[in-house]
């Protein structure tokens, strides 16, 4: 039972459902990712949205990280809570942080993750330059920023012609920060410590690591990843900024700087949708700024940028209007206003083929209502997520949202939501929140929130299906259906509601246990036979794409194969509406281009890096495709060309079918991994 | 006969025979898993030598037996009558044989038709006194719950290592949570074979009995990823063992009073529990009314296990009436939310006297204790 709380220790009438289900004890918590459920969050990560100036209480320390321009419409920040104790009541969290909340007087914010308090320096400058930066060697014709985890920043393929390192810069969010810093938490590598590590530890690399507090195996978020053979983010940033056999790849000149963060573990492998917009918003601001930084040092305008962000998750509005999106969108056209060559390279993602989307448009609508299942698989030792999204503007008169629970369970566990205000829940986005109980306890929270104030949103939130969780509550497993009913306020021709399931798979390194969940189409089976095109049905894969990553200026990346030129099976799509006389048409959130993300059938992926010099991995997916991108436009940008110089136009004076374009966008990027010439006096090459 | 002088060496080769009786130790520890009478089969039992060796101990005799002609036939270093002490001396499987004899000795079942639409009902006693009851599921139960083990084959990728080596007794898994080795735990090992011995037969009776159809023979489109086993589906066997070994490991960690994380180890001892049973499911064999019938069962089996063995509370009586529920070890565990899936204390318990063997054998698992 969701206990009462007070108009001002309402944390939702600050934040959004999300955050209430997250920090409530009696809701989700338990079964938060560890920074969250072991608590309590004495020091955490937000955004404000809208413009407003964050300033420190009394009893709450306000930190925004370096930002490239001051006063943007969404800012990043963390805060400290100094009044918080390390043994206050978990039970309390939520109204604790909606009271530190209240005190900044802004209007709206997403609440993000917690970080640990040894990575927060005592003193914290956002003008200071960082202690012992010197700037590159030679003024770069362009920088690469590489955000992901596992950063291997000393690895051989980045360094230049004299063996010193390209990497200028390499924040570390999650590491013991140093007494004082220029970051607000982690800590920041320079160029010059990086050779320095070199010269003391010579190829001792892991020793280095352990030195530069790169591994450390106290703190979970950042860990022993760098033990690891491989890492997401080595192999992301070989691809998009190393020169390296594993990569073989024309090399990139040594003025080709490189600008990177690590993200804390639970960003990279916490594959849920929630609290993580800070740090890669400020890991993007920070990049912008540091780039800015070294064309200051050259007394010369913004050099040309390219951010590889391989990372996503699936729900989100997927329209570019998410607070991170807004932001990112401004960030790119600004700077592009200095310097065009400016871009940000990210994935569409890796979900097309797993029924993790549905687009109800006014055909499908039978006796006013549309009806879809949602399968929770069992031992799910995560909570679960749904997001119902309406046509934007759209204020629907009288619609419900019914959960019905698989068969034979009690029907009381039924419940019903009207998609309008609750009239006693004062203040912040309009919203209703419908608590799912067995038993007097916990099982779900269904919600109806306006977004932003703009776009209604149904959300259903699920504990785990698991036993054994200690908490006594859990989900029924099996297939639970959703209806939602438009009564007397039918969906327009034109108009569509999108569905879409949120990431909840489990990378081995974190071992969330989380299990998948899926939509199921009560009203179309699965055509028998694979091979045909896939059918406009409402769950499709037309749609499943990258839910942070739709803002318009963003370089979406999609993934085909070398030998096939096909589509890979995976690949994220843009979605896809049915105009009124049945033709097929693409949305706006189209992939810019498509790039190799898998060799061959019996070469599935690239090849790149390991974490150590002279080691390699394969790794498969969209986020490969993305780095291969980054890459080529980081040599069109040091050669004056444009971002596409070289891309292969694919559909030049034809229209092409919409299910076509969807997956691959208008441009087709040349392979890059495995291209380079050999060279005579290489070593062999031992391939991976 | 020289000619054979040359392959002496081969008798190192029947040295290592031994060494393959040590090998069935090892199934003890969960090397092969076999299931029905486990590590018993044929533990220790010496069999005969290869034929070379025969022949080369009977020509060494031959050649030797002079030397020991001068001794006479001892006549006093006679065993004791009726001693538990000689069963250390006695081969495992000869002790396996001991323990089924005092486990079956007072197991009772009563097979009764259910009258006025009640449904019929299998009553399990031992030493007269009924200590569980099941009764027979329907078949609209049991159609129903196939939904629930057509949700649960997602998990088949994923569990298939540990379906396919639990298909015999899981020894291995519960040796995993306790730390168990065979050489310093020999008895523990022992006293693992010997109740999931005990439970495998109670099962086979009830079964017998309550003669309930696979889920695969009942919904076409389960399609196990083993293969059907040749005997009914309530209650589920491999629950039943899992159980009854729970409750008497977690009544061994208890008398141990060793382990500073005994409380976790035995957290981890009924997730494990709950797995085993929870696998079959996923694997398409049992429904999971069969996982609350058989850890019910388990639980009795267990009870009865520390009480022959002279240790345990008295075994408290159940009745199982299933209802259309998945299958979680905290629901089992907590009597009010089992009650409302039909799983009850009828309040009724007795203790049963204690068995020689048993109680030899627990004493010798007490001792093993692990100081962690």
């Amino acid at each position: 039972m969701f206990p009462h709380r007070h108009d001002d220790d309402r944390i939702d009438k600050y934040t959004g459902p999300y955050e209430r289900w997250i920090f409530s004890e009696d809701l989700g918590r338990p079964f938060a990712f560890p920074s969250i459920r072991k608590g309590p969050s004495s020091h955490i990560t937000a955004l404000m949205e809208g413009e407003g100036m964050l300033a420190s209480t009394d009893d709450v320390e306000i930190r925004v990280p370096p930002l490239w321009k001051d006063n943007p419409d969404v800012t990043p920040f963390a805060m400290w809570n100094k009044a918080l104790t390390p043994d206050a009541d978990p039970a309390q969290d939520d109204a604790e942080l909606a009271r530190c909340l209240h005190a900044l007087n802004g209007t709206r914010y997403r609440l993000n993750m917690p970080i640990d308090p040894v990575t927060w320096p005592a003193t914290y400058d956002p003008n200071a330059t960082p202690e012992g930066w010197q700037k590159p060697k030679v003024k770069p014709r362009v920088i690469i920023g590489v955000i992901d985890d596992g950063i291997p920043f000393l690895h051989r393929a980045f360094r230049d012609a004299a063996g010193d390192t390209r990497i200028n810069l390499c924040w570390l969010q999650a590491a013991r920060a140093d007494t004082s810093a220029a970051v607000p938490f982690g800590c920041e590598i320079t160029g010059t410590r990086i050779d320095q590590l070199r010269t003391q530890f010579g190829d001792q690399e892991i020793r280095a690591y352990k030195a530069a507090h790169a591994i450390d195996a106290d703190l979970p978020e950042v860990d022993t990843v760098l033990m690891h053979h491989a890492t997401h983010g080595a192999h992301i940033a070989g691809i998009a900024a190393g020169n390296d056999p594993y990569v073989g790849a024309t090399d990139l000149p040594d003025d080709a700087a490189v600008i990177a963060v690590q993200l804390p573990n639970t960003i990279a492998w916490d594959t849920s949708g929630f609290g993580k917009e800070m740090m890669m918003l400020s890991a993007i601001e920070y990049i912008f700024n540091r780039a800015r930084m070294i064309a200051q040092a050259y007394t010369c305008p913004e050099i040309p940028l390219v951010i590889n962000f391989s990372y996503g998750w699936s729900a989100n509005r997927h329209d570019g209007q998410s607070s991170f999106e807004r932001a990112v969108e401004a960030l790119i056209t600004d700077r592009r206003k200095v310097q065009p060559c400016t871009e940000l390279v990210m994935p569409t993602g890796n979900n097309f083929a797993n029924d993790m989307h549905a687009r109800f448009a006014h055909r499908d609508v039978e006796d006013g209502a549309v009806s879809f299942g949602w399968q929770l698989k069992p031992d799910d030792r995560t909570s679960s997520y749904l997001e119902i999204w309406l046509p934007p503007d759209r204020d629907p008169q009288g619609w419900t949202v019914t959960v019905t629970p698989p068969a034979g369970y009690p029907p009381e566990l039924q419940q019903s939501i009207s998609v309008k205000a609750d009239p006693l829940l004062k203040d912040g986005d309009p919203r209703q929140f419908v608590e799912l109980e067995i038993g007097g306890k916990n099982i779900g929270q269904l919600s109806a929130d306006k977004h932003q104030g703009n776009r209604w949103r149904v959300m259903l939130a699920m504990i785990p299906t698991a036993g054994n969780l200690g908490v006594g509550r859990r989900t029924p497993v099996g297939l639970w259906t959703v209806r939602i009913d438009t009564g007397s306020d039918p969906l327009g021709t034109g108009e569509h509601i999108d569905v879409w399931v949120q990431r909840d798979d489990d990378p081995t390194q974190l071992g969330t246990g989380g299990q998948q969940s899926y939509l199921v189409d009560l009203s179309h089976p699965t055509p028998p036979h694979v091979f045909e095109p896939p059918a406009l049905t409402p769950v499709r894969g037309f749609g499943c794409l990258n839910g942070i990553g739709t803002a318009p200026s963003v370089f979406r990346i999609a993934g085909y194969m070398e030998t096939t030129l096909k589509p890979s099976g995976y690949s994220g799509s843009a979605s896809i509406k049915v105009d009124a006389q049945g033709g097929a048409v693409v949305d706006a959130n189209l992939p810019a281009a498509t790039a190799t993300a898998d060799q061959g059938w019996f070469r599935p992926g690239l090849p790149s890096i390991g974490v150590l010099s002279g080691s390699g991995a394969r790794i498969i997916g969209t986020s490969a495709a993305a780095a291969t991108a980054t890459r080529l436009i980081a040599l069109n940008f040091i050669a004056g060309h444009p971002a596409r110089q070289g891309f292969t136009e694919l559909y030049p004076g034809i229209t092409p079918d919409a299910r076509t374009l969807a997956r691959t966008g208008p441009y087709r990027v040349p392979p890059v991994c495995g291209t380079a010439p050999k060279h005579p006096q290489e070593q062999p090459f031992i391939g991976v | 006969m020289a000619q054979y002088g040359g392959f002496g060496g081969f008798g190192g080769f029947g040295g290592f025979g031994g060494f393959g009786g040590f090998g069935g130790f090892g199934g003890f520890g969960g090397g092969t898993n076999f299931t029905g009478l486990g590590g018993f089969l044929g533990s220790e039992d010496p069999g005969g030598y290869d034929p070379m060796t025969t022949h080369g101990l009977q020509t060494t005799a031959e050649g030797l037996r002079h030397l020991t002609e001068d001794g006479t036939t001892p006549t006093d270093k006679e065993l004791g009558f009726s001693d538990p002490n000689n069963l250390n001396g006695l081969a495992t499987w000869v002790r396996g044989s001991l323990y089924v004899s005092e486990y079956l000795a007072g197991i009772g079942s009563n097979a009764m038709v259910g009258a006025g639409g009640a449904p019929d009902r299998v009553a399990l006693s031992f030493d007269g006194t009924t200590f569980l009851t099941l009764d027979r599921p329907a078949t609209t139960l049991l159609r129903s719950q196939c939904r629930l083990v057509s949700d649960y084959a997602t998990l088949r990728a994923e569990r298939t290592a540990e379906i396919t080596s639990q298909l015999g007794f899981p020894t291995a898994y519960f040796a995993m949570m306790l730390g168990l080795h065979s050489a310093q735990n020999k008895k523990t090992f022992e006293l693992i074979t010997a109740t999931q011995v005990a439970a495998a037969h109670t099962a086979m009776i009830v079964k017998n009995h309550l003669a309930i159809r696979r889920p695969d023979q009942l919904d076409a489109r389960l399609m196990p990823m083993i293969p059907t086993p040749g005997h009914g589906s309530f209650p589920s066997a491999h629950a039943t063992e899992a159980y009854a070994v729970l409750t008497v490991l977690e009544a061994l960690v208890t008398a141990w009073d060793s382990l500073s994380d005994g409380e976790q180890r035995i957290k981890a001892l009924r997730g494990l529990a709950e797995r085993i049973a929870v696998n079959r499911t996923v694997a398409g064999v049992h429904y999971p009314i069969d996982s609350w019938a058989g850890a019910a069962l388990g639980r009795i089996v267990g009870q009865v296990v520390l009480n022959r063995a002279g240790a345990g509370a008295p075994v408290a009586e159940l009745a199982y009436s299933a209802g259309d529920h998945d299958f979680f070890d905290e629901d089992q565990r907590d009597p009010a939310i089992a009650a409302t899936k039909g799983l009850t204390a009828t309040g009724a318990s007795a203790t049963l006297t204690a068995k020689p063997a048993f109680s030899w054998l627990w004493s010798g698992a007490v001792a093993e204790a692990q100081k962690v």
